[in-house]
């Protein structure tokens, strides 16, 4: 329908015959085509590809059009074609990432500006609206936290939750009681611990979420809530426009920290992010160095804890993983708090476990 | 006409309005409405829905429509389609069409 002399065509993204034209046609416009895309139509006039666009889950991305075919509305039909598609897999929120420049064109098809890296790239959700929803069904007091509100931010994956994440937790369970706690008001000196929710790491989003809860149930100003898809997440994680790698980590991470400074910081009252120090994984290495340049600008304060070391090494969960895989369960035990502990003995962790053992290492 | 989950119909092309609807959260209409020719139209879109939910017997619903210009039959059809779909009904019911 609107496509007068243009075909509408699903490719086959498992198939590299397929994927090769798009690819090409991408490269062109100075645009990637991600492998995490898991459908992709084009329009084509004849045999030429002048469009396409894809979903990657709930994400469009990957959108383009021949410059000579631009001003005929074709984005509409391809976005129409993908929000039918996302539609029909029951994904009822859509994110876009795109350009800033091409903000204004998706916003005319509904979609409302999540946040933006500026002069990078923008994303935006639809149906608008959504981030706020999130923070207030996580307690987030909107009115209170523009004023007088003083806290604490967190934000782990926690696969799975071991005692160097409780070492930082308790460290910033005690900063924000002696830096802004109150026995008045208790929008102030809380730790806001925010628990990545995309399933993607070995451990399901569920069960970590579940860990945190458990083990910090003690500390009384600590709050847990699941990130949803506006913290680390594959909507807040492009990897669209750029092709240099580092480029990739850099633009990934400033997207999602402006996204927390500017939109996220304000609804939860934070006034200051804590991380524990990166010895091993050069990406989040790469996004605590982001934080440095970004944060300070809207006023918050990132301060960097020295992790928990044990025999001369950092306790990492990526350490717990191995020891796992290895059957070393001694030395397990010794580094995750007792409710972990439990949580690996349980028959709910069993198929887990089973399927750690049989597969390598995934860096979170 | 009972809204189990979020229905959708239409694009986002000249001519043509994409309808989405949901059962209301205090169970009572709403109407979501952006158009092109709102200033013009926006009135009578809006009647027009409001008829065709009566008729459906809808009484919650939120109901976002992205009007591209489109004729009322086009209006219509989108909007019964987005209710079937919402609705969980899988054949058309001949005798609530118009």
């Amino acid at each position: 329908m609107g496509d007068y002399g243009f075909n509408t065509e699903i490719i086959q993204t498992d198939e590299t015959a397929e994927r090769k034209p798009v690819e090409d046609f991408l490269h062109r416009l100075s645009l990637s085509y991600d492998s995490d895309v898991d459908y992709t139509v084009v329009m084509k006039e004849g045999s030429r590809i002048v469009a396409t666009g894809s979903l990657a889950g709930g994400v469009i991305k990957c959108v383009g059009v021949e410059p000579e075919f631009q001003g005929l509305a074709l984005t509409n039909t391809i976005v129409s074609h993908l929000e039918m598609e996302a539609y029909r897999r029951n994904r009822e929120r859509l994110f876009v990432f795109s350009r800033p420049r091409n903000r204004a064109a998706f916003e005319d098809l509904g979609f409302q500006s999540v946040g933006e890296y500026p002069e990078e790239i923008v994303l935006l959700e639809k149906p608008g609206g959504g981030l706020l929803e999130w923070a207030m069904s996580e307690g987030a007091d909107q009115e209170r936290s523009a004023t007088e509100a003083a806290n604490v931010a967190l934000v782990m994956n926690c696969n799975p939750f071991t005692k160097g994440h409780r070492y930082l937790v308790e460290q910033a369970s005690r900063r924000a009681e002696e830096l802004y706690g109150s026995t008045v008001d208790e929008s102030r000196g809380v730790v806001h611990l925010f628990v990545v929710s995309e399933d993607r790491s070995l451990f399901p989003a569920a069960h970590r979420l579940r860990m945190v809860r458990e083990g910090t149930a003690d500390l009384s100003n600590v709050r847990v809530h699941p990130g949803g898809p506006y913290i680390i997440s594959s909507a807040t994680f492009p990897t669209y426009f750029i092709r240099n790698p580092d480029d990739i980590v850099r633009t990934h991470a400033g997207l999602d920290l402006h996204i927390f400074a500017s939109r996220i910081a304000p609804l939860f009252g934070i006034k200051r992010r804590m991380v524990g120090h990166e010895p091993y994984c050069p990406v989040t290495a790469a996004y605590n160095r982001a934080m440095k340049d970004i944060l300070p600008t809207y006023g918050i304060e990132l301060e960097e804890i020295h992790r928990l070391e044990q025999g001369g090494r950092a306790v990492s969960a990526s350490t717990v993983r191995d020891l796992i895989r290895q059957e070393r369960m001694d030395e397990v035990k010794k580094i995750v708090p007792e409710t972990t502990w439990r949580y690996l003995g349980s028959a709910e962790a069993r198929p887990v476990i089973e399927r750690l053992k049989k597969e390598k290492d995934r860096r979170h | 006409m009972n809204l189990i989950r979020t229905g959708k119909a239409g694009t986002l092309e000249s001519s043509d309005v994409m309808i989405t609807v949901k059962g209301h959260s205090e169970n009572r209409v709403e109407i979501k409405l952006k158009s092109i020719v709102e200033k013009r139209f926006g009135r009578h879109i809006r009647r027009q829905i409001e008829d065709i939910l009566e008729r459906m017997e809808v009484n919650s619903a939120l109901v976002d429509v992205d009007d591209r210009g489109a004729l009322d039959c086009v209006i219509q059809a989108r909007l019964e389609t987005a209710l079937y779909r919402a609705a969980g009904i899988q054949s058309l019911r001949w005798e609530e069409i118009q």
